[in-house]
């Protein structure tokens, strides 16, 4: 299918962009290829698209509320971004094609740029016009913590341009496994988050994932430092710092496993 | 005096405004959907426009207080009243003004030897605990309902936010203008007849009728009492029994409201009688109930975990003790001021067994007459000593002896030309109006003489059988008519 007539079938079925998990079902993706979207439909055109729908007249009197609604949307956008972001530029990275690396860590620079000002807008909202005031503590909770994977993301790229350590070729398919398992664990927190605003019941579906993607990222970089100390040839400088990238990179699925663990006690809150 | 004597009144109506005004945002202001100086705004706002607009209609039926036959005896009572219900707010707990003023009624009743009927009170006192257990129940299947809902259109958060805080306004806002509307009757009704206020017209688009400036004044104290005293108790409701999430908050207001509904609808109890069904009876019920109730219900369904079960303890043992509080506080403080302020507080009602009146018990009953025969002609100073010589004379049941005392009373109406000129055109229909009129100068003695008599002239008077909401209807215009038409003995020409 074609980029033009995906964007048709995206009109036509009124998906919006917000709803990324059915949104890559609308358009028959895989979750793991959902990093391809970005490369179909930037974001801003996607984004121009929704902002330009109009408001159902029924559902005026709810205008506030739909607007902040697609800003909370576009923020877990921006995060669930930043995972495929940071997963196409580790590829390029390792493939040693500088210009792709720039251009995502560009990319990164500008999602996070947005995130955080869509973060504090939120934030101000939410409490100016107290809404939603038994959830907002826990659901701006939510916000900042997505809001920290994005800035590990982002932290992680920059390292990786500012060190370019020497990763053996030997390492490469772990490295990329490590991250896709790390991204699949924060995309199920993104997805069991989209349902805590929408679907109570719906959250425990994705929860179930991120433990089981974290623990797969566990067992990746468990490897893949006994294989670096094991490995003679490098020496304990190249070592520490293969460890520490590696690290890295697993601390985000450990940290999405985190705002999992609070989602399901705000679940618990909420439904009472 | 008027004034002073209207200030107990609108002691009373501050109390109202403190307590149970809180009951209609108290879930929401508890749940933090809506700041308390809105709620108290929205509230006061539509206190004073259902007081004005449509609490004229507490003039024809008088409210409960319509009963008490003189000024000084109506302040005590209402004071009594207020001072109960300030009691109770100052400790943060919701009882009812309807509570406290069913109390202050009983010690009138019980200083002027006027007899409590125990039917009417038992009928009461029972809708105290079905009233509870049945908003209760409303509040657990509506919170199903609901919850289905949410699960069923999967509303976004701050939809369901935003929608829940409009229900929670809109709620409120009718509960606030049937407040005004219904419990104005309460705390002014009986001001109404001793008013010196006259009617003023603004630029002659509307007039301002004496009654509802006096229920401005009244809707005022309520309004009053919204702002400065009710937020704590708007806490208890909120907070104290059992933390509410903003949806249950709303579930909570509505089921409320469908109880007073059910206890209110004079179309519903129609619509049940004429279809077999035993129909709840149409009393007032206390607010207070209805929310605890329906709070407590809500807790319940989350199997009671969060229920503050000793706040809870303290609010039903407020709801015993209002109503004896009050009591006492009205008997004692009516002896104060009929012996050391020499203010009449009652008008006596005698008894006597007037040629009339056996005639008329003979009819129904020949025994009852014959036992009876011994007190005829004799003059009874109150109902309780009346009863008492009867009871002395042999055994009647129950049917027998409300024949008997209400074919005593001695109670003189004088049919009067200006009286008749002063009567609502509207309420009344023309036929009733003829009937009336044909009655032009005539002295009862007996209220159901009165009633017999118009009867007589008009098929518009006659109750019926089958029509219990027009029988109730015409009750309440005779009951309205005696109080318009009573004179005192001495003045019987």
């Amino acid at each position: 299918m074609s980029p033009p007539a995906r964007l048709n079938l995206l009109n036509e079925a009124h998906l919006t962009v917000a709803n990324e998990e059915s949104l890559c079902q609308g358009i028959g993706y895989s979750v793991s290829t959902k990093f391809l979207l970005s490369d179909l439909f930037s974001q801003k055109a996607i984004l121009d698209q929704y902002r330009t729908e109009r408001t159902p007249m029924a559902l005026g009197i709810f205008t506030r509320q739909i607007k902040l609604e697609k800003k909370i949307d576009e923020f877990l956008n921006n995060v669930s971004q930043s995972g495929l972001m940071f997963e196409q530029g580790l590829a390029a990275f390792l493939k040693g094609n500088t210009d792709a690396f720039d251009e995502k860590l560009q990319q990164m620079l500008k999602v996070e740029h947005l995130a955080d000002s869509l973060r504090r807008e939120l934030e101000q909202e939410l409490y100016a016009k107290t809404l939603i005031p038994e959830s907002r503590g826990d659901v701006l909770a939510l916000l900042e913590n997505a809001d920290i994977i994005l800035d590990d993301f982002k932290k992680l790229l920059w390292q990786f341009d500012i060190e370019t350590p020497d990763i053996p070729q030997a390492y490469h398919d772990d490295f990329l496994s490590l991250s896709r398992y790390s991204v699949e664990a924060v995309e199920s927190t993104i997805c069991s988050c989209r349902s805590f605003f929408k679907d109570l019941t719906a959250v425990a579906d994705h929860l179930h994932k991120v433990s089981y993607w974290e623990t797969e990222s566990d067992i990746v970089v468990t490897r893949l430092q006994r294989n670096f100390f094991q490995n003679k040839d490098l020496d304990l400088c190249h070592k520490n710092q293969l460890k520490d990238f590696a690290l890295g990179i697993a601390r985000v699925a450990d940290k999405a496993e985190d705002v999992a663990d609070r989602l399901s006690i705000y679940v618990i809150k909420r439904s009472m | 005096m008027f004034l002073f004597f209207l200030s107990s009144g609108l002691f009373l109506g501050w109390s109202l405004g403190a307590n149970d005004a809180a009951n209609i945002f108290g879930t929401a202001v508890g749940s933090r959907m809506i700041r308390f100086k809105t709620a108290a705004l929205l509230t006061s706002l539509f206190v004073i426009l259902g007081a004005v607009i449509s609490g004229s209609g507490a003039t024809h039926t008088l409210g409960a207080l319509g009963e008490i036959n003189a000024l000084a005896g109506a302040f005590m009572v209402a004071l009594s009243a207020a001072l109960t219900v300030y009691l109770m707010t100052t400790v943060g707990y919701p009882v009812s003004t309807s509570q406290a003023i069913v109390g202050a009624i009983l010690g009138w009743n019980f200083f002027s030897g006027s007899l409590t009927d125990y039917h009417s009170l038992i009928k009461i006192v029972s809708t105290w605990v079905v009233c509870p257990i049945l908003a209760a129940l409303f509040a657990i299947l509506l919170y199903k309902i609901v919850g289905w809902i949410i699960f069923r259109f999967k509303l976004h958060m701050l939809i369901l936010d935003a929608a829940t805080r409009y229900g929670l306004v809109l709620a409120g806002i009718l509960g606030a203008y049937a407040l005004g509307a219904n419990n104005i009757a309460n705390v002014m009704g009986v001001f109404v007849s001793v008013s010196p206020f006259t009617e003023i017209s603004v630029f002659d688009l509307f007039t301002f009728s004496a009654a509802q400036q006096l229920f401005f004044l009244g809707g005022l104290a309520i309004a009053l009492g919204v702002f400065t005293y009710s937020k704590r108790v708007m806490m208890t409701v909120g907070k104290g029994i059992f933390r509410l999430s903003p949806e249950a908050a709303f579930v909570v207001v509505i089921a409320h409201a469908l109880v007073l509904f059910l206890f209110a609808s004079q179309r519903l109890a129609d619509f049940l009688t004429s279809h077999g069904l035993p129909a709840l009876p149409l009393v007032p019920v206390s607010s207070s109930q209805a929310i605890v109730g329906a709070v407590v219900g809500i807790g319940l369904l989350k199997k009671g975990r969060g229920i503050r079960w000793r706040r809870l303890g303290g609010i039903s043992t407020g709801w015993v003790s209002t109503p004896v509080i009050a009591c006492a506080v009205c008997y004692v403080s009516l002896f104060f001021l009929q012996n050391v302020f020499e203010q009449q507080t009652f008008k006596p009602v005698p008894y006597m067994l007037t040629s009339a009146a056996m005639e008329r018990i003979n009819t129904a009953s020949p025994s009852a007459q014959k036992a009876l025969t011994p007190l005829a002609g004799q003059r009874f100073a109150t109902a309780v000593k009346f009863r008492s010589a009867v009871l002395q004379q042999g055994d009647f049941s129950q049917k027998e002896l409300d024949l008997i005392l209400e074919s005593a009373e001695l109670f003189f109406l004088q049919v009067k030309k200006e009286v008749i000129a002063g009567l609502d055109r509207e309420w009344f229909s023309t036929e009733q109006i003829k009937a009336i009129k044909e009655l032009e100068g005539k002295v009862f003695k007996h209220k159901w003489r009165f009633n017999q008599a118009l009867a007589g002239l008009s098929p518009d008077w006659r109750p019926t059988e089958d029509d219990p909401g027009l029988t109730s209807e015409i009750q309440n215009k005779l009951t309205y008519l005696h109080s318009r038409f009573r004179i005192e003995k001495a003045k019987q020409p």
